[in-house]
């Protein structure tokens, strides 16, 4: 495959709500320009989508980094923020620490994490709480993983 | 593939401006050579460039009404958004009556298919319920089923699998005909009366099924321009208006929304805003919404390139007609409802995407390819002026990397190149032959 790769970087600002979601957007038309299967844009969407969010709505501010290889993407969130105290906890469907203005705005439903977890291939979150959080991902650009 | 347009260029009227480039939502037109080219593969015929060209170089063509003449028996069949062209001057039954005077032996509105189609879709969305990929994006606007197959080809599954009122209409009028008439397919010509050119291309080139039931597409403007001026001179029948008030409701903006009986819906319209929520949609949202109405057109059809009235007044006449039509057509429509075939609703061919985003069929080489577009991206001045007949700087670097571009058509990059070519000229002119070096008054360039 020639060794190809494609290293990106975003900043994220955390609480900006109204510029959220371009990470996750140029992410998106990177991948339809390789070529990527729909199925796996889609996927890599989402999960982009939601932990850009995640930086947005809980930490001051982070990055999102990507690297493409023909084979798979890897992406990397990490933030200065509150950290997670119970990944465990944090995985389950429905809980959220989300403030109350938050939620006013739509966000927040606790299903940022679980919804990231269906969509890759695998994941890890490695966090300190009241210092910071790396949540990594992966996504096989093979073929589509019957989900 | 060779893809029919309706949309086309009258290359005398271009004056290579630019304007058309910026607003096109699929980045299909490019200026060379001093005037504008549409790229095939990616026009959706939404006609965006009409409205912006500031010459009128840009038009929808659509079918004369004289190709009538080839069939024994012509039906017209006046888009919803027809009964928003006229003023209270002209009752809808008088100018439903024009059709006939032109020539025509029989007239349904297409707002009759749409009722049909409206029940049709609530039924569907119910039976199937969370079976379908949500949200359900309607299928009316041809203009946006071709904007997802080009630019958001994961979606085309989003795209509800049903016919168009059109064509609805257009069916149910010629089966009427065969079978009430005696006559034969080829005998029997269907006009749509349209207000958008991207109607005329789906007639040629059906999405989703094999032929259209339309033998041509008039556009409204032509229409309504003879019903004018041939008002007075018009018989007047009171027994043609047959459309129910939610099927006329489909000319405007909400009016799909508000005829679809199903919780959590939306409506958007405008190409750009549909844009960004495919955009949206994309990135996994909207999942609670069941079905989106998005249209090309600011306020719907009624918004279309080939209507004459404002779009807005347009909208509030046809809740006028919609109220004064009350329920007096809704038993003719029940009982057609009954009658249907309920396959006929149903589109009979998967829609396919056409993506138009891919760089190359390998990824490796596409990931070779992005990279230099990105890298010449980086050196480009970035705020999409135009000047090189590209819609924008990234749209320019990946023209220069298909080789259909130079890097020297950038009129910032050529600029910095005229200027160091200028410095270096300056610098050798003041490189003196010794023959004229003035040793005293020492302006050589060795001691500047």
């Amino acid at each position: 495959m020639g060794g190809e790769k494609i290293h990106m970087d975003f900043p994220v600002k955390g609480g900006n709500f109204s510029e959220a979601g371009e990470a996750a957007s140029k992410i998106k038309s990177v991948l339809k320009q390789i070529g990527v299967q729909y199925e796996i844009i889609r996927r890599v969407a989402i999960a982009s989508y939601e932990a850009e969010m995640n930086i947005v709505a809980h930490a001051e501010g982070g990055q999102i980094s990507v690297d493409i290889a023909p084979e798979e993407i890897s992406v990397t969130a990490s933030d200065k923020g509150p950290g997670i105290p119970d990944i465990e906890q944090a995985m389950i469907e429905g809980f959220s620490t989300a403030s109350a203005k938050i939620r006013e705005m739509g966000f927040g439903a606790g299903m940022g994490l679980p919804n990231i977890k269906r969509a890759v291939d695998w994941m890890n979150i490695e966090s300190t709480a009241g210092e910071s959080t790396t949540l990594q991902f992966k996504i096989s650009l093979k073929k589509p993983v019957s989900q | 593939m060779n893809y029919f347009h309706s949309v086309k260029l009258i290359e005398e009227e271009c004056k290579g401006c630019t304007h058309c480039i910026r607003t096109c939502p699929t980045e299909a037109i490019r200026v060379r050579n001093g005037k504008a080219t549409i790229i095939n593969e990616r026009c959706i015929d939404c006609g965006e460039c009409i409205r912006t060209c500031p010459n009128s170089a840009k038009i929808a063509i659509s079918d004369a009404p004289e190709l009538s003449k080839n069939f024994k028996y012509n039906i017209a069949i006046p888009a919803p958004s027809f009964a928003g062209q006229f003023t209270k001057k002209y009752p809808l039954e008088k100018v439903l009556s024009g059709f006939l005077h032109m020539g025509f032996d029989e007239v349904l509105e297409v707002g009759f298919g749409a009722a049909l189609m409206a029940r049709a879709i609530t039924e569907y969305l119910r039976e199937q319920g969370v079976a379908l990929p949500r949200p359900v994006i309607s299928s009316a606007c041809p203009a946006v089923v071709r904007l997802v197959q080009v630019k958001f080809p994961g979606l085309v599954e989003n795209i509800l699998p049903m016919q168009s009122p059109m064509e609805m209409t257009a069916q149910f009028v010629r089966e009427h005909a065969r079978e009430k008439l005696g006559l034969k397919d080829d005998e029997i010509g269907v006009f749509f009366i349209s207000p958008c050119p991207a109607k005329v291309t789906v007639v040629k080139q059906p999405i989703g099924f094999e032929k259209s039931s339309v033998s041509g597409v008039i556009g409204i403007k032509d229409m309504v321009n003879f019903i004018k001026k041939n008002f007075n001179s018009i018989q007047g029948r009171a027994d043609l208006q047959k459309a129910t008030s939610a099927g006329i409701g489909w000319g405007r903006r909400g009016g799909e929304v508000a005829s679809v009986d199903v919780p959590n819906k939306m409506e958007v319209d405008g190409i750009h805003h549909v844009s960004r929520v495919l955009e949206k949609i994309e990135e996994g949202g909207f999942k609670s919404i069941n079905f989106i109405e998005a249209q090309a057109c600011t306020g719907g059809c009624v918004g279309g390139v080939l209507q004459v009235e404002n779009p807005f007044l347009s909208m509030l006449k046809i809740d006028l007609v919609a109220d004064e039509i009350g329920d007096r057509n809704d038993a003719f429509f029940e009982k057609a409802y009954k009658e249907a075939d309920r396959k006929r609703f149903f589109l009979t061919e998967k829609i396919e995407p056409r993506s138009i985003t891919s760089l190359d069929g390998d990824v490796g080489a596409a990931m070779r390819k992005l990279k230099e577009i990105e890298a010449l991206h980086a050196e480009l001045p970035g705020i999409d002026c135009g000047s090189c007949g590209c819609p924008t700087c990234r749209a320019f670097a990946e023209d220069v990397t298909a080789g259909l571009m130079m890097r020297m058509d950038c009129l910032f990059d050529l600029r910095e190149r005229v200027r160091c070519l200028a410095e270096e000229i300056f610098s050798l002119a003041q490189k003196l032959p010794h023959a004229m070096k003035d040793k005293d008054k020492g302006v050589s360039d060795e001691t500047q």
